[in-house]
């Protein structure tokens, strides 16, 4: 079975520390071991990730070893839409649940995990996607 | 080749093909039924090509041996940023994620 994540800025972020925070580890652990992952990035998230100066190294790297989804399919956007719808949350955070909806993903990590957890469980049909702290 | 440069290796090529390398035949044994099941699909327009499908599977395993050469890094260079077994095993739970 593929295990797939889907990271926000602050996931990305976390995973391109020299030393990532314990529960990303133990979750990239998971991974490894579950031998078929994939660990996606909406493209969108770049922009609050990124600074556009040399301290983007480490995250240029981390770049390189997930899937950067490129494209927002209009099907997405009506997606991140309909969870956001009510909710309040930021429209790059819909995009990121939308992605673990769609891409049926296993975990989400983000720094918002309350907004990522009310955008999920807005998911029709539910989801099962655990939310990871960072 | 060295863990470092084999992990280089690999990022590279998973970059690559995430940005439409180039392809080229190759020649791969496959289990016939399963060959054939993948052939089905093809037909049946459940999947793209059987060749769009292996390199969807192989690209997924990729995946998860880069993250192992990026942990077993890590590991080498901070022994104690290891995680317990009954953190990886719980994380993997909440998720319904089986282990071997």
């Amino acid at each position: 079975m593929t295990v797939t994540v889907v990271l926000d800025g602050q996931g990305l972020h976390a995973w391109a520390q020299r030393r990532p925070p314990r529960d990303v580890v133990a979750l990239m652990e998971v991974l490894r071991r579950a031998g078929s992952s994939r660990v996606l990035v909406p493209s969108v998230v770049l922009v609050e990730a990124l600074r556009g100066d040399a301290r983007d190294a480490p995250l240029d790297r981390a770049q390189r070893e997930t899937t950067v989804l490129e494209q927002l399919p209009v099907d997405l956007a009506r997606e991140a839409a309909g969870l956001r719808r009510g909710v309040g949350t930021s429209a790059v955070d819909a995009v990121v649940a939308a992605t673990a909806v769609q891409g049926g993903a296993a975990y989400v990590v983000t720094s918002d995990p309350s907004d990522l957890a009310a955008l999920l469980d807005r998911a029709t049909p539910p989801v099962d996607t655990v939310v990871v702290r960072v | 080749m060295a863990d470092d440069e084999l992990l280089r290796t690999l990022e590279d090529a998973f970059e690559s093909v995430q940005h439409g390398a180039q392809t080229r035949p190759v020649s791969v044994t496959l289990p016939t039924p399963l060959a054939d099941a993948f052939r089905a699909l093809a037909d049946a327009g459940v999947v793209d090509s059987v060749s769009e499908a292996t390199t969807r599977a192989l690209l997924d395993t990729l995946q998860s041996q880069i993250i192992g050469l990026r942990l077993d890094a890590l590991y080498a260079e901070e022994p104690d940023a290891r995680p317990d077994e009954e953190a990886i095993a719980a994380l993997a739970a909440r998720a319904g994620v089986q282990l071997p």
